[in-house]
Protein backbone atom coordinates (compact mmCIF):
# COMPACT_ATOMS: atom_id res chain seq x y z
CA UNK A 1 0.00 0.00 0.00
CA UNK A 2 1.19 3.02 -1.17
CA UNK A 3 1.90 5.83 1.36
CA UNK A 4 3.38 9.41 2.28
CA UNK A 5 4.65 8.60 5.37
CA UNK A 6 8.37 9.20 6.46
CA UNK A 7 10.59 5.62 7.32
CA UNK A 8 10.01 3.99 10.97
CA UNK A 9 13.28 4.97 11.82
CA UNK A 10 12.33 8.67 12.59
CA UNK A 11 9.58 7.30 15.09
CA UNK A 12 11.76 6.47 17.95
CA UNK A 13 13.80 9.28 18.25
CA UNK A 14 10.90 12.38 17.18
CA UNK A 15 9.06 10.45 19.68
CA UNK A 16 11.46 10.96 22.46
CA UNK A 17 12.27 14.40 21.45
CA UNK A 18 8.45 14.99 21.42
CA UNK A 19 7.92 13.74 24.82
CA UNK A 20 11.41 15.16 26.16
CA UNK A 21 9.76 18.42 25.02
CA UNK A 22 6.90 18.11 26.52
CA UNK A 23 8.33 17.45 29.48
CA UNK A 24 10.17 21.04 29.29
CA UNK A 25 7.27 23.02 28.47
CA UNK A 26 5.37 21.30 30.92
CA UNK A 27 8.19 22.66 33.21
CA UNK A 28 8.43 25.96 31.50
CA UNK A 29 5.43 26.59 32.84
CA UNK A 30 5.51 25.31 36.11
CA UNK A 31 8.61 26.86 37.21
CA UNK A 32 8.92 30.35 35.20
CA UNK A 33 12.01 30.76 36.35
CA UNK A 34 13.68 28.13 34.65
CA UNK A 35 12.88 29.80 31.05
CA UNK A 36 14.43 33.18 32.87
CA UNK A 37 17.60 31.02 33.71
CA UNK A 38 17.96 29.48 30.27
CA UNK A 39 18.16 32.63 28.36
CA UNK A 40 18.87 33.03 25.18
CA UNK A 41 18.41 36.89 23.62
CA UNK A 42 18.27 37.86 20.40
CA UNK A 43 17.40 40.77 18.54
CA UNK A 44 14.19 39.46 16.35
CA UNK A 45 11.59 41.05 13.89
CA UNK A 46 8.17 41.69 15.58
CA UNK A 47 5.79 42.25 12.60
CA UNK A 48 2.87 43.58 14.29
CA UNK A 49 4.25 46.28 16.45
CA UNK A 50 1.92 48.99 16.11
CA UNK A 51 -0.38 46.84 18.03
CA UNK A 52 2.13 45.42 20.37
CA UNK A 53 0.99 46.14 24.28
CA UNK A 54 4.20 47.60 26.12
CA UNK A 55 3.71 45.76 29.09
CA UNK A 56 4.16 42.36 27.42
CA UNK A 57 6.97 43.79 24.58
CA UNK A 58 8.34 47.02 23.19
CA UNK A 59 6.71 49.08 20.23
CA UNK A 60 9.19 48.86 17.87
CA UNK A 61 10.14 46.64 14.95
CA UNK A 62 13.39 44.89 16.40
CA UNK A 63 12.74 43.94 19.75
CA UNK A 64 15.33 42.11 22.43
CA UNK A 65 13.34 38.38 23.06
CA UNK A 66 14.45 35.30 24.88
CA UNK A 67 14.20 32.84 22.41
CA UNK A 68 13.83 29.72 24.51
CA UNK A 69 10.52 29.19 24.53
CA UNK A 70 9.92 30.19 20.91
CA UNK A 71 12.67 27.47 20.37
CA UNK A 72 10.69 25.07 22.30
CA UNK A 73 7.77 25.53 20.37
CA UNK A 74 9.31 24.78 16.90
CA UNK A 75 10.89 21.29 18.21
CA UNK A 76 7.39 20.19 19.88
CA UNK A 77 5.64 21.14 16.65
CA UNK A 78 8.68 19.75 14.59
CA UNK A 79 9.07 16.56 16.21
CA UNK A 80 5.92 16.38 16.91
CA UNK A 81 5.09 16.00 13.29
CA UNK A 82 7.74 14.18 12.55
CA UNK A 83 6.13 11.60 15.26
CA UNK A 84 2.88 12.13 13.49
CA UNK A 85 3.90 11.41 10.07
CA UNK A 86 6.14 8.21 10.65
CA UNK A 87 5.20 4.98 9.52
CA UNK A 88 4.89 2.08 12.13
CA UNK A 89 7.06 -0.71 12.56
CA UNK A 90 4.10 -2.86 10.90
CA UNK A 91 2.42 -0.17 8.53
CA UNK A 92 -0.36 -1.74 6.47
CA UNK A 93 -4.37 -0.54 5.95
CA UNK A 94 -5.73 -1.03 9.36
CA UNK A 95 -2.87 1.21 10.82
CA UNK A 96 -3.84 3.50 8.74
CA UNK A 97 -7.67 3.36 10.19
CA UNK A 98 -6.48 3.66 13.28
CA UNK A 99 -4.93 6.89 12.50
CA UNK A 100 -7.90 8.34 11.20
CA UNK A 101 -9.71 7.45 14.33
CA UNK A 102 -6.95 8.75 16.37
CA UNK A 103 -7.77 12.04 14.56
CA UNK A 104 -11.03 11.95 15.23
CA UNK A 105 -11.00 11.57 18.95
CA UNK A 106 -8.39 13.78 19.47
CA UNK A 107 -10.08 16.57 17.73
CA UNK A 108 -13.27 15.66 20.04
CA UNK A 109 -11.24 15.52 23.56
CA UNK A 110 -9.29 18.68 22.73
CA UNK A 111 -12.20 20.89 21.63
CA UNK A 112 -14.42 19.26 24.48
CA UNK A 113 -12.00 20.50 26.38
CA UNK A 114 -11.58 23.70 24.99
CA UNK A 115 -16.06 24.14 24.82
CA UNK A 116 -16.13 23.15 28.74
CA UNK A 117 -12.98 25.67 29.69
CA UNK A 118 -15.11 28.57 27.67
CA UNK A 119 -17.75 27.79 30.19
CA UNK A 120 -15.76 27.72 33.23
CA UNK A 121 -12.31 29.47 32.74
CA UNK A 122 -12.01 33.46 32.33
CA UNK A 123 -9.36 36.12 32.17
CA UNK A 124 -5.62 35.04 32.43
CA UNK A 125 -6.16 31.86 32.73
CA UNK A 126 -8.62 31.26 29.72
CA UNK A 127 -5.45 32.46 27.74
CA UNK A 128 -3.14 30.01 29.74
CA UNK A 129 -5.60 27.24 28.64
CA UNK A 130 -5.94 28.05 24.66
CA UNK A 131 -1.80 28.05 24.61
CA UNK A 132 -2.43 23.81 26.12
CA UNK A 133 -5.50 23.50 23.52
CA UNK A 134 -2.59 24.65 21.14
CA UNK A 135 -0.52 21.55 21.54
CA UNK A 136 -2.72 19.48 23.39
CA UNK A 137 -4.11 18.60 20.04
CA UNK A 138 -0.84 17.04 18.85
CA UNK A 139 0.09 15.64 22.12
CA UNK A 140 -3.85 13.86 22.17
CA UNK A 141 -3.36 12.39 18.83
CA UNK A 142 0.03 10.68 20.20
CA UNK A 143 -1.53 9.39 23.05
CA UNK A 144 -4.70 7.95 21.53
CA UNK A 145 -2.68 6.57 18.75
CA UNK A 146 -0.34 4.45 20.70
CA UNK A 147 -3.37 3.15 23.14
CA UNK A 148 -5.44 2.05 20.04
CA UNK A 149 -1.83 0.56 18.42
CA UNK A 150 -1.27 -0.82 21.85
CA UNK A 151 -4.63 -2.32 21.88
CA UNK A 152 -4.43 -3.38 18.35
CA UNK A 153 -1.19 -5.52 18.47
CA UNK A 154 -2.27 -7.42 21.78
CA UNK A 155 -4.91 -9.48 19.73
CA UNK B 1 -20.82 -8.03 6.37
CA UNK B 2 -19.21 -11.47 7.17
CA UNK B 3 -16.50 -13.57 5.45
CA UNK B 4 -14.94 -17.29 5.26
CA UNK B 5 -11.81 -15.85 5.17
CA UNK B 6 -11.02 -18.52 8.31
CA UNK B 7 -12.61 -21.08 6.25
CA UNK B 8 -10.78 -20.89 3.15
CA UNK B 9 -7.40 -20.26 5.15
CA UNK B 10 -7.94 -23.34 6.47
CA UNK B 11 -8.66 -24.98 3.53
CA UNK B 12 -5.28 -23.74 2.03
CA UNK B 13 -3.12 -24.85 5.32
CA UNK B 14 -2.23 -21.47 5.90
CA UNK B 15 -1.46 -19.87 9.12
CA UNK B 16 -2.99 -16.08 10.32
CA UNK B 17 0.72 -15.08 10.03
CA UNK B 18 1.58 -16.68 6.44
CA UNK B 19 -1.46 -15.33 5.30
CA UNK B 20 -0.46 -11.82 6.67
CA UNK B 21 3.15 -12.20 5.04
CA UNK B 22 1.74 -13.39 1.66
CA UNK B 23 -0.87 -9.89 1.61
CA UNK B 24 1.59 -7.59 3.74
CA UNK B 25 0.00 -6.98 6.38
CA UNK B 26 0.06 -7.69 10.09
CA UNK B 27 -0.93 -10.44 11.83
CA UNK B 28 -3.89 -8.99 14.03
CA UNK B 29 -5.22 -7.35 10.85
CA UNK B 30 -5.87 -11.09 9.33
CA UNK B 31 -7.18 -11.83 12.82
CA UNK B 32 -9.39 -8.33 13.25
CA UNK B 33 -10.65 -8.77 9.24
CA UNK B 34 -11.87 -12.67 10.69
CA UNK B 35 -13.68 -11.46 13.74
CA UNK B 36 -15.48 -8.92 11.36
CA UNK B 37 -13.67 -5.62 13.35
CA UNK B 38 -12.42 -5.01 10.48
CA UNK B 39 -13.42 -4.58 6.61
CA UNK B 40 -10.19 -4.62 4.18
CA UNK B 41 -10.21 -2.18 1.38
CA UNK B 42 -10.50 -3.67 -2.36
CA UNK B 43 -7.18 -3.42 -2.72
CA UNK B 44 -6.59 -6.20 -0.01
CA UNK B 45 -9.88 -7.97 -0.82
CA UNK B 46 -8.42 -8.48 -3.80
CA UNK B 47 -4.76 -9.96 -3.18
CA UNK B 48 -6.28 -12.14 -0.30
CA UNK B 49 -8.88 -13.85 -2.71
CA UNK B 50 -5.86 -14.31 -4.64
CA UNK B 51 -3.61 -16.05 -2.08
CA UNK B 52 -6.57 -17.95 -0.68
CA UNK B 53 -7.82 -18.98 -4.27
CA UNK B 54 -11.49 -18.36 -4.86
CA UNK B 55 -13.98 -15.35 -5.54
CA UNK B 56 -14.71 -12.32 -3.88
CA UNK B 57 -18.16 -12.95 -3.59
CA UNK B 58 -17.10 -16.07 -1.91
CA UNK B 59 -15.13 -13.95 0.48
CA UNK B 60 -17.29 -11.72 1.73
CA UNK B 61 -21.19 -11.41 1.64
CA UNK B 62 -23.97 -9.38 3.29
CA UNK B 63 -25.63 -9.89 6.39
Amino acid sequence: MKTYLLPSKFLVPSGIIFYASVLLGVLFIVFPDLSQNLSIELSVPNFFWKDADNLLVEKSFWIQNNMIDELLTLLLVGSGLIHLFSKEKQEDEFIMQLRFHAMKWSYLLNFTVLAIGSLLVYGLPYFNMMLFCLFSQLLCYHLVFRIFVLQHLRK
Amino acid sequence: MKNTIKINRTIQGLSQEQLAKAVEVSRQTINAIENNKYFPSLELGLKLSQILKCSVNELFSLD
